[in-house]
């Protein structure tokens, strides 16, 4: 995708089959039992379901109380900087989706952990690309994070 | 192949079409096919025809345009998706991106099931992987002669039967696990395969009228559904010996009946790697290979064609699926009915315009292809092949000139890479820097396969199709930053191996050591390119191989 197109999306994560097998086995057992026995396999869920649901109905109340100490905006900068993003987009997802993040866990204030959750789908994307480094985007997003940000 | 799997497959097909999703079958059309899809009727979904130029209008349905015009009320019509259906797709091979997705969407609800026929005559065509991935059957009828097969004759009770049953059919609690670690073992990725395995696994229990599945339906999926997704196994890799097909019953452990629920793995790996045939192994590699080079970043070459198109005469048509209409060429057709039309519509209206009348404009878009040879030109290969290396490029030349392809040419010799000539369709130029081209020296491979990234990626941005040609011994012995560091020259190489694979660029490797080097074989695997040896080729059949990759 075109960077400029790329930097209006906020979120970015990467999906892959996993490699694990047992975890495989899981999602087969899991997706099979759904197949096949859709009126069992709904009750057994629902309750993780509706607590799922309940969570973020409560975050979606608490986001606009937050508080946003200044040393997490500053974090944010430094961050960015850092990595080299182009445009003032990385910050504003990034503090964005940390104040989610907050709200999700049901803390009162953004705090730097909080950042540090979310920095590398905030972030992964909006690097300029290269060719030659293998490691991909989110693992500089990490050792980028563990630099600036101890 | 082994014949008693056509039948089996269809009867497990017809058992539950919607759960194993379908069949690719991969055969020419002809009577050994006939008698193949003859025994689709016993499927119990309706059968609809479709074809790869299939628009968006007939599959999802939407408003009729030229009814609608002719009637002057809108008129729906309903799309071929509308019902459930057993989806019979017809010159698979050549089905656009856009339509397998879709489709692949249609066969992600539990409604439809798709029975490809894949006519594809060479390695490297083939169904797109986005639905091959989604169909649980595969059958393989190329080398079936008409004389060994049967009528084949679906027994209707026995399947209705099956399928009555089918709803209280269960698998052991370690099916899904064993069916999974096999998939597992076997590198098949995806995680479609063992749920498809499953579905199979449950027909063949229904089919065989059982209620619970045992180790025999479990096998026989595992045959069915890994036997053509497998990749090579390691241990596997050299041709495999001639060795005939288990005789499954006899030689299976039969200790493991029905007390034991929890499968042996083994077993079923064993059973995967029997049932392929002998020169799947190939195929396989190089159907990914150029799958992977055609569709896997959407730079395809028909849609940056760097000419928008040449215009065609326009011609009659229906409105939809993006097609644009010729207004002048459309007015100009419904301008001589004019008078009539109004005496028989008893309307003074300006201008009535019929959906015969409809002109679509037309275009030929042609990407112009690319060839960029990256020619080592070291001491060590100046010594072996580079005469013969350079006699290849001149044949390819020649062809290219009468294709109007371009031609680039990088060489690499010392301690750099050295873009000779950038993409040009001058053949004389491209000849003499050729034949002034000098070896000697180091083999900086990666300068080279650098070099010939870059001059990729900005012919792809100028709406180029470029192919990379890489002519090599594979000793590559100095690094990217010019050191004469033999295991950082490799890894180096490695690395822009793999950024060529991830760039989506068609590439080819041609050894042009005095043996074969396993190296340079593995780094085209990272490449995802084909490997050509040259072991005493002459310069003619280098050129032949190119072309053949180059059709692809």
């Amino acid at each position: 995708m075109r960077p400029q197109l790329l930097d209006r999306f906020g979120l970015s994560v990467e999906v892959t089959s996993p490699r694990d097998v047992e975890t495989r086995v899981e999602v087969i057992l899991r997706r099979d039992a759904y197949e096949t026995g859709y009126d069992a396999f709904m009750p057994e869920w629902q309750a993780a379901d509706a607590e799922l649901r309940r969570r973020i109905l409560a975050a979606r109340t608490a986001l606009p109380v937050l508080k946003t100490p200044a040393t997490v905006l500053h974090d944010c900068a430094a961050l960015c900087i850092a990595l080299g993003s182009d445009g003032l987009r990385g910050e504003l997802t990034l503090l964005r989706a940390a104040r989610a993040q907050a709200a999700f866990d049901g803390a009162e204030t953004v705090t730097r952990a909080h950042l540090k959750s979310v920095a590398q789908m905030a972030l992964s994307h909006r690097l300029r690309r290269d060719p030659l480094d293998e490691a991909g985007s989110g693992v500089r997003v990490a050792r980028m994070m563990d630099e600036v940000l101890p | 192949m082994d014949l008693d799997r056509i039948p089996l497959a269809l009867h497990l097909l017809a058992v539950d079409p919607a759960g194993i999703k379908g069949l690719w079958l991969r055969a020419r059309a002809g009577a050994v096919r006939d008698r193949v899809t003859a025994a689709l009727s016993a499927l119990p979904l309706a059968q609809v025809r479709l074809h790869p130029t299939l628009a968006d209008d007939a599959l999802y349905g939407g408003l009729d345009l030229a009814a609608t015009l002719s009637l002057g009320r809108p008129v729906q019509t309903r799309g071929l998706l509308s019902q459930p259906a057993a989806l019979v797709l017809t010159m698979a091979e050549r089905v656009p991106l856009g339509l397998s997705a879709r489709l692949a969407q249609a066969l992600d609800s539990p409604r439809h099931c798709l029975i490809a026929l894949d006519e594809a005559a060479e390695d490297g065509e083939g169904l797109p992987a986005a639905l091959s991935d989604r169909i649980g059957l595969f059958l393989d009828l190329s080398d079936v002669v008409w004389s060994d097969t049967a009528e084949i004759v679906m027994d209707a009770q026995r399947l209705a039967a099956a399928r009555a049953r089918l709803g209280q059919t269960r698998l052991p609690d370690g099916a899904a696990g064993a069916l999974t670690r096999a998939a597992a073992e076997l590198g098949i990725a995806s995680l479609r395969a063992p749920l498809l395995a499953l579905a199979v696994a449950r027909a063949h229990a229904a089919w065989a009228g059982r209620d619970v599945a045992e180790d025999e339906d479990l096998r026989a999926a595992a045959e069915l559904v890994y036997g053509h997704r497998a990749l090579p196994l390691p241990e596997a890799a050299p041709p495999q010996p001639d060795t005939p097909p288990p005789d499954t019953p006899d030689d299976a452990p039969q200790s493991a009946e029905q007390q034991s629920d929890v499968l042996p793995q083994e077993m079923l790996v064993e059973a995967a790697r029997a049932a392929l045939p002998q020169n799947l192994l190939e195929q396989l590699a190089a159907g990914r290979a150029a799958r992977a080079a055609k569709g896997a970043t959407g730079t395809g070459a028909m849609r940056s064609g760097n000419r928008r198109g040449r215009p065609l005469p326009s011609r009659p048509g229906k409105l939809g699926s993006g097609a644009r209409i010729d207004l002048v060429a459309t007015l100009r057709a419904a301008a001589p009915w004019q008078p009539l039309r109004r005496k028989a519509a008893a309307s003074d209206a300006v201008l009535l315009v019929r959906p015969s009348d409809i002109r679509l404009k037309r275009f030929r878009e042609t990407s112009d292809r690319v060839l960029i040879f990256a020619v080592d030109a070291s001491g060590s290969a100046a010594f072996a092949r580079l005469a013969e290396a350079k006699g290849a490029v001149e044949l390819l030349l020649a062809a290219a000139y009468a294709r109007r392809d371009h031609v680039a040419l990088v060489a690499f010799r010392g301690a750099a890479a050295e873009v000779i000539l950038p993409p040009t369709r001058s053949l004389v130029q491209t000849k003499r820097r050729l034949a002034g081209l000098p070896g000697g020296g180091g083999t900086p491979l990666a300068a080279g396969m650098q070099a010939a990234l870059a001059t990729a990626t900005q012919a792809r941005a100028r709406g180029l199709t470029p192919t990379i040609a890489l002519l090599t011994d594979g000793r590559g012995n100095i690094a990217l930053n010019g050191a004469a560091d033999r295991a950082l020259a490799e890894e180096d190489a490695l690395r822009l191996a793999r950024a060529i694979r991830a760039s989506g660029l068609p590439a080819l490797v041609i050894d042009t050591a005095t043996r074969p080097q396993p190296g340079l074989a593995l780094m085209a695997r990272a490449m995802d390119a084909p490997y050509l040896p040259l072991p005493r080729a002459d310069a003619r059949r280098l050129s032949g191989v190119l072309g053949a990759a180059l059709e692809q």
